[in-house]
């Protein structure tokens, strides 16, 4: 029976020590197209030489003529101006930039627009967005509390600027991964490095050490799913099922964020500011320490019996690093006691209720002296939120079995993807950090990494072209779609090293090709031999961001406040909308109106209308938004406040025009401020018909009337002209982009 | 020369799938043809909520999951523990091992419940005096004492007996039902969502779409005024005045999209307005319950203050799952008000007095209806409650054992179903983990968890994740 019970525990110990080989890798597995740094292609020698603006047209041609099609016509000018201009600032042109370009014959036309296009502020704005979806960006924690991060917003803003000022790719991607060890000086580079402080935090989770590897698990699987567009999170629990990717590879990928650790109070300021600062903070905590000591005196015995209690509540792991010295506590240890400091502390009114009443008079006394103390604490200086590294001393990290946090195994050394680095020792940085995320951004844009320039030049095309080259944007493994063009690809992915990683001259080929300038409604042929567009034989059209709605929204009706960055904002929200913590509507009616990038992104409360048109889940990063049609969206837009306000005040534009008095005149406005073209005759007519007969249709009572009602004008015919505005707001041609 | 099709097929399914129903006129079923992997619902993007046809024939064709919000307590409600009334006072035998629980009560001594228990029935299923309502149509319900689930918090816990996980990203229950099934009345939601008070912990992502198409969400109905928000137009607006305005709209769309014929998402949207003007005319009038009669109101127990409002919340209920609503989920005791950390008894009984004849009341009701054989009901929290005392008279959350019950929809009635130990911390016997609940429920509707798959990221993606069997021992 013993004998048994021994063989058994030998078995078992032996399945422990022995976690499964790992796995080599095939030729065949390595040489997948992905694996394999991109060559640059020759571009090809096309006929219809004319059509080829640059070699993305003779690529695309190429594969276009392959198949016997022709590629569509040129979209007409009034369309592609409000094209280019909602692609890349998500705004509708104004009614003189529409004009600006009607009226350019030359050329270049299309190169001025680009040009301002690209160095209007607006730009940063429109493609953050993109980037802020990867990067699950959020203004709170998610979970039960949702706790606010107040200084979220600084990222946002940092993503806006390096967009604007053309960062290379290359800084972009080191600075979010590493920034705090590549210029530890430079607050911007601090900011940056936010990009992973976006993990959800179940700020309730009292599992000692859980939440730290969800944060390390939450930070692996974006890093891998954003730069590299490999589903490595599909590793954590085995080998990947289709990708040459191992489970222990997942937990070197893993080990390289070992010593990471979120900070949420990095100081703004010059040295200087941080020198006064700090005397004045020295000299107050001094204050403070002796009415502390004052009143610890009176406390120390009641505080001495009540901890005694809650300390025997504790897991073992907390209650050890609570009872180790806290010169020999490691890194892991503070962490832990800082989490559970709660469980450590004696409720005040606990131990107060504990005293005897000498004691208690004595203790409210010196307790009022503090308060007045803590009253007078000198304001902090503003702070950034980010990333950091815990140095020499950080914890191990260790392969769980199964992805299971109860079954660790092995420890595992930070390490790059066997199948494109092949395997390697490890060695930490002698410097004051460990160096991993520096050698990690500085691996990912080596100009040999096969995958990071491929990846980022992909995402652009798919915001330009609606659909990636690669269709799975941030799948490019074997289960990914294989590239419809792989010598475009390639072609733009050593162009843009070739070009300094700039992103902004991506953009510039892109939107300058033939190709975009495509119409997006094509000949029956088209259609029936590309009906997917696979080809890009034509433009697609686009369905306005939820984000974008409300910007043209507020375009059309003049209301649209467009400064630049700062923090978040607070539109109302719709009435019956039960209040929640975390939306105080923002007091003036400007900041309401800012731009949609500017309104707070609360996890478990999300905007309204955001979410109906298909806002994200900001929990996980998201590479490509779905495009939804539904009856609440239309509710939304028939009936919100938000958009009769819109209506209103867009009518009290209309009636700025100089003969108000013909029907003609205002609709051929109204047209061009919410659509940017003149109506049609057949349009012009049903129009001024709507406008002669809705005045009938309305009710007595309060009818809603331009914002401002020109003196004189009649209201009746003001709140049918409000309705007309209200109508074109709410049509498929106002939320769709040719 | 036609392009050839093959090399796309991948990235055209998923381009699609991504696009949700944005992109359309080819039904993905005929795509997917010849691929074993995966039997992704075949969508109309003209009208995604169109009814579809399950995998096979269901018991169910609609669904109502009654949420208690906090985790009542299994040991007072339905699986009593003469062992745990014994031991009272004494800490778990040492066999139990290290037991965790997130307020540390694992060391803690064992408390008695307090309730009276009876067999109730024909069926002789265990009920206490807590639900004596309940008591009275015990030979209805299927009982499973042996449920158990993964996270200890509420909003892992409430987020994975949703959506299958205890991490938010994922789709919930009534989204998935809705992907695969559409929903049988057009002028209203296909999945409806009402709480009794604060909102569920965690928030929409627990009846949200994550990356299935936002269309497939539920939609919360208030519990007073118009149901859905933006349902009605501004006050001065007359329904004449709505609909000459709609009537333009639709005029122009179909001008605009008459040259654009090939892109379905523009018909879409015309028909998506048309919805929402039917949706302001019928929603009010499904959830009001002014042609009740008195009789049936008092089924509910609305004439009880201490269950009123959520009699009503029933109420309304069976008019929309009549009404041909695929899937209701109600929240009783929302904000995580079952949550007796302290106080039990006097937690307990209000909640237990808001949710007995209410719930009791529906199923009688549906039941005599003739809706109940093609009704699933649910019955359940995030978790149970544990055996240990917390402070003097509460519980701590119990994920490891607890029970939930079943009405309707080819569940087998007056069966009890699986066992925890003698002390009613872990099921022991017949386990059913949530996504075993989960693979049921689809099961029930017609459906194979297995099958009803959403390609994401090279993953045909599902809601009971890498797991899940059905329970085949509670079908009728």
């Amino acid at each position: 029976m013993r004998l048994a019970c021994l063989a058994l525990l030998v078995c078992a110990l032996g399945l422990i020590a022995a976690d499964a080989p790992e796995p080599t890798w095939t030729a065949e597995q390595k040489q997948h197209w992905a694996f394999v740094a991109p060559k640059r292609p020759t571009v090809p020698q096309v006929g219809q030489g004319s059509w080829v603006r640059n070699p993305i047209d003779a690529f695309i041609l190429q594969s276009l003529e392959s198949f016997k099609l022709a590629p569509t016509p040129p979209v007409e000018k009034v369309a592609l101006i409000r094209r280019l201009t909602f692609d890349l600032t998500g705004l509708p042109p104004t009614l003189h930039e529409v004009d600006a370009f009607l009226s350019d014959s030359s050329p270049a036309a299309i190169e001025h627009v680009v040009d301002r296009l690209l160095a209007s502020p607006s730009y940063g704005e429109r493609w953050a967005r993109q980037w802020l979806d990867l990067a699950r960006f959020a203004e709170s924690d998610g979970f039960k509390a949702d706790v606010t991060r107040p200084n979220a917003w600084r990222y946002r803003d940092w993503v806006v600027k390096a967009l604007n000022q053309d960062l290379p790719y290359d800084k972009f991607v080191g600075l979010q991964l590493a920034g705090d060890e590549i210029a530890p000086e430079d607050p911007d580079a601090f900011i940056a490095t936010a990009f992973n402080r976006h993990f959800p935090f179940e700020d309730n989770n009292k599992i000692p050490g859980q939440n730290r590897q969800l944060m390390l698990e939450d930070v692996t699987d974006t890093t891998a799913s954003v730069f590299l567009g490999l589903t490595l999170a599909c590793a954590r629990c085995h080998d990947h099922k289709y990708d040459p990717l191992s489970q222990k590879d997942y937990y070197r990928f893993e080990a390289l964020f070992g010593s990471f650790a979120p900070l949420d109070n990095f100081p703004l300021a010059s040295s200087a500011q941080k020198a006064i600062q700090a005397t004045i903070e020295v000299e107050h905590q001094a204050t403070m320490r002796r009415a502390q000591a004052a009143i610890a005196t009176v406390e120390q015995p009641y505080v001495a019996s009540l901890l005694k209690d809650k300390l025997a509540k504790l897991p073992k792991e907390v209650l050890d690093a609570f009872e180790t010295k806290p010169e020999e506590r490691s890194a892991f240890q503070e962490d832990l006691l800082k989490k559970h400091a709660k469980s450590m502390t004696v409720d005040a009114k606990a131990m107060r209720s504990a005293m005897v009443p000498a004691d208690k008079l004595v203790w409210d006394a010196r307790s009022s002296v503090m308060k007045g103390l803590e009253a007078q604490a000198p304001s902090p200086l503003p702070v950034a939120t980010g990333m950091v590294d815990m140095g020499p001393n950080a914890p191990v990290v260790r392969l769980m079995r199964k992805g299971n946090f109860y079954n660790p195994g092995e420890e595992v050394e930070p390490g790059f993807l066997s199948v494109i680095a092949g395997r390697s020792e490890w060695t930490d940085s002698t410097g004051p950090t460990s160096g991993r995320r520096t050698a990690l951004a500085n691996w990912l844009t080596d100009s040999k990494n096969p995958l990071t320039a491929r990846v980022i030049v992909n995402r652009l095309w798919q915001g330009h072209f609606g659909r990636g080259i690669v269709a799975t944007p941030s799948d490019f493994g074997t289960q990914g779609s294989p590239p419809s063009h792989p010598e475009l690809l390639d072609w733009l992915a050593t162009e843009l090293i070739r070009q300094g990683w700039s992103l902004k001259a991506m953009h510039r080929l892109m939107v300058t090709s033939s190709t975009y300038q495509q119409a997006s409604t094509a000949s029956a042929k088209t259609i029936e031999d590309d009906p997917e567009n696979a080809l890009f034989s034509r433009m697609p059209r686009h369905r306005l961001e939820g984000e974008a709605v409300r910007d043209a929204l507020l375009a059309s009706s003049g209301e649209l406040n467009t400064a630049v960055g700062g923090p978040s904002v607070f539109p109302d929200l719709p009435p019956g909308m039960e209040t929640r913590g975390g939306w105080v509507r923002s007091a003036k009616a400007s900041d309401r109106n800012r731009r949609s990038l500017y309104v707070f992104v609360r996890r478990n409360l999300k905007y309204p209308l955001f979410d109906a048109f298909d806002a994200p889940d900001s929990n996980v990063t998201c590479p490509e938004r779905n495009i939804s049609v539904n009856a609440p969206q239309a509710l939304m837009l028939l009936n919100s406040d938000l958009v009769l306000d819109q209506a209103k005040a867009m009518a009290g534009r209309v009636l700025t025009v100089t003969d108000r008095n013909d029907p003609k005149a205002l609709v051929t406005q109204a047209y061009r401020l919410a659509l940017g073209r003149q109506p049609s005759e057949i349009e012009r007519t049903r129009a001024v018909t709507f406008l002669e007969e809705q005045p009938a249709l309305l009710s007595g009572k309060a009818p809603s009337l331009p914002s401002p009602l020109p003196d004189g004008y009649d209201p009746t015919q003001g709140a049918a002209l409000v309705d007309f505005c209200h109508v074109l707001l709410n049509l498929n041609e106002f939320v769709f982009v040719d | 020369m036609p392009i050839p099709h093959t090399e796309w097929v991948t990235s055209r399914r998923d381009f699609l799938q991504k696009a949700g129903l944005g992109f359309g006129g080819i039904a993905l079923s005929s795509m997917m043809s010849g691929d074993s992997r995966a039997a992704a619902p075949d969508i109309d993007p003209l009208s995604p909520l169109s009814p579809r046809p399950p995998h096979f024939a269901p018991k169910a064709k609609r669904c109502i999951f009654l949420f208690m919000e906090g985790g009542p307590s299994h040991i007072d409600l339905f699986d009593p523990k003469p062992e745990l009334t014994k031991h009272a006072g004494k800490p778990l035998p040492a066999s139990f091992g290290k037991v965790f629980t997130p307020m540390g009560v694992g060391g803690n001594n064992l408390f008695a419940s307090k309730r009276k228990f009876a067999q109730q029935g024909e069926s002789g299923t265990w009920v206490s005096d807590w639900y004596p309502h309940i008591a009275k149509i015990a030979d209805d319900i299927t009982l499973v004492r042996s449920c158990h689930a993964d996270g200890v918090n509420h909003v892992g816990s409430v987020c994975q007996m949703n959506t299958g996980s205890i991490l938010a990203g994922r789709p919930s229950l009534g989204a998935w039902v809705t992907y695969g099934l559409g929903t049988e009345n057009q002028d209203l939601p296909a999945f409806v969502v009402m709480n009794d008070a604060a909102e569920p912990i965690g928030g929409p992502r627990n009846w949200g779409n994550a990356w299935l198409p936002a269309t497939f969400q539920g939609t919360p109905f208030r519990n007073s005024g118009p149901p859905i928000l933006h349902l009605a137009p501004p006050g001065s607006v007359t329904d004449r005045q709505q609909r000459a305005k709609l009537d333009l709209i639709a005029d122009f769309d179909r001008m605009h999209a008459d040259s654009r014929s090939d892109d379905t998402r523009l018909a879409a949207r015309i028909a998506a307005y048309e919805l929402a003007y039917r949706m302001q005319s019928h929603a009010p009038e499904a959830v009001d319950l002014s042609h009740e009669t008195p009789e049936t109101k008092t089924l509910y127990g609305m004439d009880d203050d201490r269950c009123k409002d959520f009699g009503a919340m029933c109420l309304r209920s069976r008019r929309l799952l009549e009404r041909g609503v695929r899937f209701v989920q109600l929240y009783c005791g929302s904000g995580s008000q079952w949550d007796a950390h302290r106080d039990l008894e006097g937690n307990h009984t209000k909640l237990c007095a808001r949710s007995d004849q209410p719930v009791a009341g529906l199923i009688t009701d549906l039941k005599r209806r003739g809706l109940l054989e093609d009704t699933l009901v649910i019955w359940g929290g995030e978790f149970g409650r544990t055996p240990m005392t917390e402070g003097t008279d509460g519980r701590d959350h119990n994920p490891y054992g607890f029970s939930m019950f079943f009405a309707g929809g080819g569940t087998k009635p007056g069966l009890t179903y699986g066992a925890t130990d003698e002390f009613g911390l872990n099921a022991v016997e017949d386990k059913v983990h949530v996504h075993d609940i989960h693979a049921t429920i689809l099961h029930l509707m017609g459906m194979d968890h297995l099958r009803l798959t959403y390609l994401r990221d090279g993953r045909d993606e599902r809601l009971t994740v890498n797991s899940g069997k059905v329970v085949k021992s509670i079908l009728a």
